[in-house]
Formats: structure tokens, C-alpha cells, sequence
């Protein structure tokens, strides 16, 4: 390569300086564009970074790309990063149906792709359009399918090929497809159905590479034989099912496969009420079996969270229940250091209901509850008794799901003089045996429900009481000397005026939350609600829902249909310009 | 005894055109290359360092960088840039520095990557790099000297295959 590239009068840079230069022009492909066309080794260089992401939100330049890609084989090499988010648009779609085929065709040939993202056009309610969603199941998801078995099936070969070749000091390429695959995420849906079966998709499971895996509303009911000769194989870490059907017995194959599974997120299926799928909660039905399931993991597992449904069926899912544990429970989950799940999970009531069995280095734990279970957590916590006889417990976490409209997310419902009260004396009995109690508002953008894909507003954590914060020192009027107080004995006193101090803290804290809501759904979502400009500032729900059951979710608003493309680029813009609309995931 | 402590600080060093320059202990020791040599040496010679790849207004120029960033905490290790695209932000004073012609500026940059300096080799890059920014293909290629190897046709193909990308 030369080695020249840039220069000045009498000074060349060295090449690897050059590539330095150009890593910093890789935050904008115009000029990455210009500097390719300057000479064939800038070429090199500049078409790497252009090349290593690709993001795709619409077909209608599938055709463009295609034929880059096909001038320059080094393109499709240098691709690290795939996006396929094509925006559900029924006509483009079916005329693009050869172009998807034929992009799907290069994708197989990406032998250094690292992370691909997958999000089926007609997932939100239009998997039961004419053929379209078919086609993609039967052409897309098939044709995926079938790279990612070939790189199941050769990919560790052809890792080792190249690892001995670079030993004995030759240069070499990967050639199989897919090979280096490290993250993959997948939201699809089946043929004219909201769930996807696994069918040859275990594939996904045995991956020579993949270190992180999250896919949405897959049936996982039946046993997968063919996973059951591949005990602790892969280099998984980290596991997430959202809005899936697992069985006890299938979670059983599935955990077998990983060598060392650190994060295991379990989300059944929760919020998606629709169709035929009657709410089943599945991996709380047979706690042995599930509980042999996870034992698989018991030596690496780090976090875990269980999404149930259970609920559901329990009009007093706020009872805290027990189970009698299987065996030894979760005694050897040394590394356990975190667990989520709702009170009603069988982690929560055959595990951390029997303290003898619980996991012996968890240090959080955070409950979760739905709003439409009878009892929120701001009016009454779980029984504390549960938590006082965790050994290792330094952080006890409830969080409430909530929208902006309902009374779970309004200041005066939250810390009403009597709710705060019981918080603080729950949280000073916590406080005294080590645990600090940490009250989270969960808020969702109702009507939106996991997966949540591009552009749509994920729910925001955020924290309205934190035990170590509020302190235990409250003994003393205002007019003392801090000073003094500071020596005091603790006590869960909280005097008017301090409820009055945290409510304002928490109305400021909701506020902002609120706010960016609004922000990002206008942005997002301008389309699709039609809320006026006179809407209130702080509700952008003015449009009156009317939940006619519970559970029932309105899926003609989660209809994305109206986001055309011109829609698409200028809501991007939009976000651009306010930068600052940024929502941490905790903000905590 | 305060005359052999300060002795102790300061470092002698010899330019490629055999400059004698004086440096505080602390402000040398920005350069990685310099610190570890002596660390090696560990106070046991009096001789200079020589340096036989920068000249004494390019070291000159360096330790100025030196100096003003000498207490600045040490480089954090965020190996992971790949995940995020770097910034080309530079700060106020860097920028004023490397308000230097061409020529100085890629002095700079070698004796920065030479003497390990990896904050001034960046401060460098960014500054090439926001250089490069905005221009045409043409203007690059004067700027920098490079020689065009494409015909016409070529340069316009390659403008048209990678147009999809522009704008992302």
C-alpha cells in the first residue's frame, strides 16, 4: 500500500498515522465520500468506515447499495455492522422483494460482520396483511436462517483455519459468512402469526461466536432435541427473550448450550393480550423443571430477570405467595449478584420466599409490578419480613410500572402524607439490618409494548425514593443545628415538612420525566397520535383511551403505517436538533 | 541541597541538530518513550537523552504542549473507540497550539507518535482530520499532495457508488 498518503511539502505521514487521521473523519461519510475519490489507497482506507455500518430503514436504496457492494468485494468485507430496519411501506416493500433477496444474497458474504440487528417490517400489527409478511418469513427469515446454519456449521473450522494460518505468519480472511457474529437481535413474527416458531432456528443457540442474543415473540414450547448435544459449547453471555412462549422443558435445551451464561433476561409473554394466545404463564407451571433449567447456568449466571404474566390471573397477585423450593434452590448461584422478577414469579416465590435457599451473594433485588394489578407499590409494599432474612441483600428496589396519565405516576398519589410515612418506617426497618430501599417509577409510553424497535419510546426508569438519600435524621426541627443532628440516633420520623420537601423533589423528578415522554413521543410519534397543539403540556395523551379491558392494547395506535419515509428523514432531523432529549435508561 | 533536588528535576536532552534543551522532569515525562527510558536509567547517567528524530524547534514546540498539559490526570484506557465514532472536538487552547503552517504541523504529529505522546498525536489527528473535512476531492489532493491515479471516469464512478452513503 503506499505509503504516502498525505503530505505536506517535505513531510509524508506513515500509513498507520493516516489510518489514525481517517478514524477521526469516519463521523462524517460526506467527507469519508470525498476523501475515497481522491486516490485508489485513500480509496482503501475511507470505504472501510463508510462501508462498516450499514443502516437500512427503507428498501427503496437496496438497489444503490447492492451494486456498490458488487463493484468492491473489499465492501462487503468491511461491513461490521448491520441494521435492516426497513419501515413498514406495503408497496415499496413488495416491489423491493427481489432487491431484499439479492441484499440478503451480500449479507451472507459479510465474513466480518460483527453485530446485526433485525426488525421485520410488518412486525406491529402487520403480520396478517396479504403476502407480504409470508414473504418475509418464507424469504427473509429463511434465507437468514440458512446463513446463520452455515456459519453454525462451519464457522468454528474456518476460525481455526485462520487462527493457524496467522500463526505460521501468513496473512488470512475468514470465508465463511457470519462467522464473527457477536451480537444479533431479532424481531419477527411468523406466517400470519404474531410468534415465530424456532423450527431451524436453533441454529441461533449454537453459534460458534455469538456473545449476546436478544429475540422477541419466539415460541419456545416444545423440547429442541437437536441443542442436546451441544452442552457448554458457545461463548454466550448474554441471553434476552422479550414477549416470548418458553416452556420449562425448552429453556431446559436452551441453557445447555452456553458455556458461561452471565445475563439472562426471561420475558414471557406479558404485554402482547392479542389473538389466540390466552395468558399462560409457562416457566412458573413446572418450577422443577424450570429450576433444573436454570441450574444448567448456576455456576456464571450474574443477573437474572423473569418477565411473568402470572399475574393476571391472580386478582390479589399483591399477596405474596410461597412455594415450596425444588432441592437446593438457588443456593450454588454463587455469582448471583442481581434478580428481577414480579412477586408472583416462581424466583420470587419459591427462591427469595425460603431465605435458607436463596441465591447467597445477591445484592439487588427489584420487584416489579404492572399498573393494572390491584395493589401498587406506592400504597403498600411487599411483605418486609421476606427480604429482612436475605443474607446478602444490600439493595432492595421496587418498581412500579406506570404511564403519564394514571395516578401511579402523579405526585400527590405517590407521596400522600400516609404512603410516605409507611415507606420511610418500611425503609428504616431495611435500613437497619443493611438494606438500602430504593422506590422506582418504571414509565412506559402507553400502548407501547416490548419489543420496542426503531425509533420507538422505551419505558425510562427513574427513582422517586432512595432510603440513603432521605436519611434516617429526621428527629430534629429545621431550626437545628445540622451539626447537632448529625450525632443524633436514626429514626423513620418524617415530619410534614419533609413529605412536603420529598414531594416537590418528586414532582420535579416526574416532571422532567413526563416532559422528555413528550418530547420524544411528538418526535416519533407525530404521525401516528393524533393529539392536537393544544394538548397540555405535560399530557400527550389528551386523546381519550378508552382500555376496554385491562389488558386490552390498542394496536391501531401502535400502527407505524403513517411514518412514511419523507416523515421518517424529517422526525430524524428533528432529533438531531434536539440533542438533548436524551433520556438516560435510569436516571437514578 | 536544594541545587542537587532541582538538578534531580531537570532533564538534559539533545535534538537531532544537536540542540542542548532543559526540561523539568514532569514535563518530559509526557513522552512515554522519554519516561520509560528513565525509569530504565533510574537517575544513573548525567549524560543528555539524545533524540535523533525531532529538531530543536519541533521539541521546542512539543514541550511547550508538554508543559501546559503536564498536570493533566493520565490518559484513561477507552480501547473501545470502535463502538463510537471519534470527536473531532479539540480544546481552545490545542486549538490556538496547532495554529501552525502545514509543514510544523505534521512535525508535530511525527514527533508526538515518535516520543509517544498519545493526547498530542490526537490533538494532531483531530486537527488533519477537521482539515480534511468538508472539502472536495480536489482541494484534498492539493492540500495534502496527493497524487490523483484515477481518470475522470473513474473518481465519477466511484462518487456515484458510494452516493448512498453520503448523508449518513
Amino acid at each position: 500500500m503506499a505509503s504516502a498518503l498525505l503530505g505536506s511539502a517535505d513531510r509524508r505521514l506513515p500509513t498507520e498515522l493516516v489510518l489514525l487521521i481517517v478514524e477521526y473523519v469516519a463521523d462524517d461519510n460526506y467527507s469519508l465520500c470525498r476523501l475515497a475519490q481522491t486516490c485508489r489507497a485513500m480509496q482503501h482506507l475511507a470505504e472501510e468506515h463508510i462501508y462498516k455500518t450499514i443502516q437500512l430503514l427503507t428498501v427503496r436504496h437496496l438497489d444503490d447499495i447492492i451494486y456498490a457492494l458488487a463493484q468492491r468485494r473489499e465492501r462487503v468485507r468491511a461491513v461490521h455492522k448491520l441494521s435492516l430496519q426497513y419501515q413498514y411501506h406495503e408497496e415499496d416493500l413488495e416491489l423491493a422483494l427481489e432487491d431484499r433477496s439479492a441484499f440478503n444474497e451480500c449479507i451472507s458474504q459479510m465474513v466480518n460482520l460483527r453485530e446485526w440487528h433485525i426488525e421485520s417490517p410488518y412486525d406491529n400489527c402487520h403480520w396478517d396483511d396479504d403476502s407480504g409478511p409470508d414473504e418475509w418469513v418464507q424469504n427473509d427469515m429463511e434465507a437468514f436462517q440458512l446463513q446463520l446454519q452455515h456459519a453454525c456449521k462451519y464457522g468454528q473450522e474456518d476460525a481455526e483455519r485462520v487462527q493457524a494460518l496467522r500463526g505460521l505468519g501468513y496473512e488470512a480472511d475468514r470465508l465463511v459468512g457470519l462467522a464473527s457474529l457477536e451480537s444479533l437481535t431479532i424481531h419477527s413474527h411468523g406466517i400470519s402469526s404474531d410468534f415465530w416458531d424456532l423450527g431451524n432456528f436453533d441454529c441461533l443457540f449454537r453459534h460458534p461466536a455469538l456473545r449476546h442474543l436478544h429475540i422477541s415473540c419466539v415460541s419456545l414450547i416444545e423440547e429442541i432435541p437437536s441443542l442436546q448435544s451441544h452442552t457448554s459449547k458457545t461463548p454466550l453471555t448474554t441471553l434476552v427473550f422479550d414477549e416470548c412462549e418458553i416452556s420449562p422443558e425448552a429453556l431446559k435445551d436452551v441453557l445447555r448450550v452456553p458455556a458461561k451464561l452471565k445475563h439472562l433476561t426471561l420475558g414471557e409473554n406479558v404485554w402482547n393480550t392479542r389473538v389466540s394466545k390466552t395468558c399462560k404463564p409457562r416457566l412458573n407451571r413446572d418450577v422443577k423443571v424450570s429450576m433444573a433449567a436454570l441450574g444448567q447456568v448456576a455456576h456464571s449466571l450474574e443477573t437474572l430477570t423473569h418477565r411473568d404474566p402470572s399475574w393476571k390471573l391472580d386478582p390479589e397477585s399483591h399477596k405474596a405467595r410461597r412455594m415450596n423450593p425444588p432441592g437446593e434452590g438457588m443456593r450454588n448461584y454463587h455469582a448471583l449478584k442481581y434478580l428481577q422478577c414480579e412477586t408472583n414469579s416462581f424466583l420470587h416465590q419459591a427462591i427469595i420466599m425460603n431465605h435458607e435457599v436463596a441465591p447467597p451473594n445477591l445484592e439487588t433485588l427489584r420487584l416489579a409490578r404492572h399498573w393494572d394489578e390491584t395493589v401498587d407499590f406506592f400504597e403498600r409494599p411487599p411483605e418486609i419480613e421476606t427480604y429482612l432474612a436475605l443474607p446478602a441483600l444490600t439493595t432492595l428496589e421496587l418498581m412500579q410500572a406506570s404511564a403519564p396519565r394514571k395516578e401511579t405516576s402523579d405526585e400527590n398519589y405517590i407521596c400522600d402524607a400516609e404512603r410516605v410515612r409507611n415507606r420511610h418506617a418500611y425503609a428504616f426497618k431495611l435500613h437497619k439490618v443493611g438494606i438500602n430501599l430504593k422506590v422506582l417509577i418504571e414509565m412506559h409510553k402507553e400502548r407501547l409494548i416490548p419489543p420496542y424497535l426503531h425509533g420507538e419510546t422505551q419505558p425510562v426508569t427513574a427513582c422517586l425514593y432512595n432510603a440513603n438519600d432521605v436519611g434516617f435524621k429526621h428527629n430534629y426541627t429545621e431550626a437545628m443545628v445540622t451539626a447537632a443532628a448529625r450525632d443524633m440516633p436514626e429514626s423513620d420520623r418524617f415530619s410534614d415538612s419533609d413529605i412536603h420537601h420529598h414531594k416537590l423533589e418528586n414532582r420535579h423528578a416526574l416532571t422532567k420525566l413526563k416532559e422528555s415522554f413528550i418530547r420524544r413521543g411528538r418526535l416519533y410519534n407525530a404521525g401516528s397520535l393524533a393529539f392536537g397543539d393544544d394538548v397540555d403540556e405535560y399530557d400527550p395523551f389528551a386523546v381519550e383511551i378508552d382500555h376496554g379491558g385491562a389488558h386490552d392494547v390498542d394496536f391501531d395506535d401502535i400502527d407505524m403505517d403513517h411514518d412514511d419515509l419523507d416523515d421518517d428523514e424529517d422526525y430524524e432531523d428533528e432529533d438531531e436538533e434536539m440533542g438533548d432529549v436524551d433520556v438516560p435508561d435510569d436516571l437514578d | 541541597m536544594a541545587e542537587a533536588s532541582s538538578d534531580k528535576n531537570m532533564i538534559d536532552l539533545t535534538t537531532s541538530d544537536n540542540a542542548p534543551i532543559k526540561v523539568e522532569r514532569k514535563v518530559v515525562e509526557r513522552s512515554i518513550l522519554i519516561k520509560n527510558l528513565l525509569e530504565d536509567l533510574a537517575g544513573e547517567t548525567t549524560e543528555a537523552i539524545p533524540i535523533p528524530n525531532v529538531n530543536e524547534a519541533v521539541m521546542k514546540k512539543v514541550l511547550e504542549w508538554c508543559d501546559h498539559h503536564k498536570d493533566d490526570p493520565p490518559a484513561t484506557q477507552d480501547d473501545d473507540s470502535d463502538s463510537r465514532k471519534k470527536s473531532t472536538d479539540i480544546d481552545e487552547w490545542d486549538q490556538k497550539f496547532m495554529q501552525v503552517d502545514q509543514e510544523m504541523l505534521f512535525e508535530i504529529i511525527l514527533a508526538a507518535n515518535y516520543l509517544d505522546i498519545k493526547a498530542l498525536l490526537d490533538v494532531g489527528c483531530k486537527t488533519v482530520a477537521n482539515m480534511i473535512k468538508g472539502k472536495s476531492p480536489d482541494e484534498i489532493r492539493k492540500t495534502f499532495n496527493i497524487q490523483n491515479d484515477f481518470t475522470p471516469e473513474e473518481e465519477e464512478q466511484i462518487r456515484r457508488e458510494n452516493e448512498w452513503a453520503e448523508d449518513r
